[in-house]
């Protein structure tokens, strides 16, 4: 039986080059939301959004879905994200008319915001070294599991090429959320010590699923990610965007080490 | 090429040359039997710089200057097409046409409330241009001042994404032919790739509606077959982004729309996420 933490867990919030940090349309949560819980809890649950560039105010519905979404346990079907997008869809329309809005904004509005997510939730329990942990996800986010024995899993399982510009995500609009439904992917295993995961907006996603032949390469970056000073990430990344490995864009991610 | 990254620091831009000819008076041949050529070029250009401040619109309360966007009408007088404050520059920046419409007008519209069901609202529509139909077709001089804006803005930005030139006519252009002149202006080029330029043309002639054909075999007259022929062919990077939108380019397809939604030609440029769903 293990003496560490079951588990640990890091996170990292960048801004795309050339915006400042509240114009991140990014979002993740990380329950439980003291880091010096999660090692007595039994589960752990990490929601990470990317709000669609092109669509309004969807930093906030990004954030607001985060929030909402890791309230609840995941289940296998989407329901319980459905419900949580119809329960912030108004707050949602509330928040961005709180003051009058030039012309444009007000058309903004009408189309709505969108965003990505996904939804990771591992099971285990203080001197637990193996467990189980299911995820769902929408959009072009995605989850990596990387085996301690080099196995590697992938949530939605895309190619690079795969990442577009335009996935299918959810809406504000009501209308539209009762539709998404059958976009959504699950998919469900168990863990053991050892095995790292990484939950990851779109840019970060892209440059990872180059190196799906190569776990280790996945490991370095979960490492990475859980022991680097947020300058040394922050230089990592910027040299992954000069050299076009990554594109230029926001960057969310959680790294869940067992 | 054509893959240059479009931000506030490295941004593009839009050139639209507007036919406010006397031809333009003539009825709009596809098939609204009571409106003029003038009405669909002003309709088109209005919500094409509507467009383009939508998107680059955030949340915050002015639009991010990701395009810089230009007017030259050609009629009676070739010139800056903008009035009142925009008229000082040639290509001021997207946030600047924001602020600077010649009016608002007031529209109602049904959108969603927070059920799901419908309601009327009121939204305000902003017009830059109301149609004008007055004089000769000075294409070839628009063309060379265009060729003037852009050399010009090349020289302060030679990393943009390529400019985009838009040109909005009946295709009769009585200075001369504009073949040579269009070919000038697509000559200039950015680090990124050579200036685009893409031809709407709106016909008196009834005729299908044509986007991004490959050839010139169902354009229904000359004057739509050389606008074809000064249109730029679609780069590979914009044709795939074209097909993601939906439309039907194969290989040599051209910039060029016949009778067809001129707001379609800049849907595909690429500023960040767009979702698969946004209807």
């Amino acid at each position: 039986m293990s003496t560490g933490p079951w588990v640990r867990v890091a996170h990292c919030l960048f801004p795309k080059s050339g915006n400042t940090p509240d114009e991140c349309e990014d979002n993740l949560r990380i329950l439980p939301s003291n880091q010096n819980e999660i090692p007595g809890s039994c589960v752990v649950r990490v929601v990470v959004s990317h709000g669609a560039t092109e669509s309004a105010f969807s930093g906030i519905w990004s954030k607001y879905l985060t929030y909402r979404i890791a309230k609840a346990a995941l289940k296998d079907d989407p329901k319980v994200i459905i419900d949580a997008a119809t329960e912030m869809s108004p707050r949602w329309l509330g928040a961005v008319r709180q003051r009058p809005l030039p012309w444009y904004a007000e058309q903004k509005i009408l189309e709505g915001a969108f965003a990505t997510v996904v939804v990771l939730e591992v099971s285990g329990g203080a001197g637990a070294t193996s467990g189980t942990w299911k995820a769902c996800a929408i959009g072009d986010s995605c989850m990596f599991r990387i085996g301690g024995d080099t196995s590697f899993e992938m949530l939605p399982n895309m190619k690079p090429e795969d990442f577009g510009s335009r996935p299918f995500l959810i809406p504000t609009k009501i209308s539209g959320i009762q539709d998404i439904g059958g976009h959504f992917q699950f998919s469900s295993g168990k863990w053991n010590a050892g095995d790292r995961f990484i939950v990851a907006t779109d840019a970060l996603s892209q440059m990872l699923a180059k190196q799906q032949s190569n776990p280790e390469y996945l490991r370095k970056a979960a490492d990475a990610i859980a022991t680097r000073s947020r300058d040394e990430l922050e230089s990592w990344f910027q040299n992954c965007r000069d050299s076009r490995f990554m594109r230029n864009d926001d960057i969310a991610a959680v790294v869940v080490m067992l | 090429m054509y893959s240059a990254e479009i931000s506030r620091n490295n941004p593009t831009c839009f050139l639209f040359l507007v036919d406010q000819s006397g031809s333009m008076s003539d009825p709009f041949g596809n098939g609204e039997s009571n409106r003029r050529k003038a009405d669909a070029l002003a309709d088109a250009i209005n919500r094409l710089l509507q467009n383009l401040v939508i998107r680059c619109s955030k949340s915050e309360l002015k639009p991010r200057d990701y395009f810089h966007v230009g007017v030259v009408a050609y009629g009676n007088t070739v010139g800056n097409g903008f009035s009142g404050p925009l008229a000082g520059s040639d290509l001021p920046p997207i946030s600047a046409v924001a602020e600077s419409p010649a009016r608002l007008e007031e529209r109602t519209k049904k959108v969603e409330d927070n059920a799901g069901g419908l309601v009327d609202q009121t939204i305000r529509f902003p017009i830059w241009f109301d149609p004008v139909a007055n004089g000769g077709t000075p294409m070839c001089q628009a063309l060379d001042r265009a060729k003037a804006i852009l050399s010009n803005w090349l020289a302060e930005r030679p990393s943009s994404f390529p400019p985009v030139v838009i040109n909005l006519t009946d295709g009769e252009a009585t200075d001369g032919d504009p073949l040579g002149t269009a070919s000038a202006l697509t000559s200039l080029a950015s680090s990124d790739g050579n200036v685009l330029l893409f031809n709407c043309h709106l016909s008196s002639t009834r005729g299908s509606e044509v986007q991004f054909p490959s050839d010139d075999s169902n354009l229904p007259d000359q004057f739509a077959k050389l606008l074809f022929q000064m249109s730029s062919v679609l780069p590979p990077h914009i044709q795939n982004a074209a097909k993601q939108e939906g439309f039907a380019v194969s290989d040599g397809g051209r910039g060029f729309f016949f009778n067809a939604d001129a707001v379609s030609v800049i849907r595909f440029l690429d500023i960040g996420t767009r979702p698969g769903n946004l209807r």
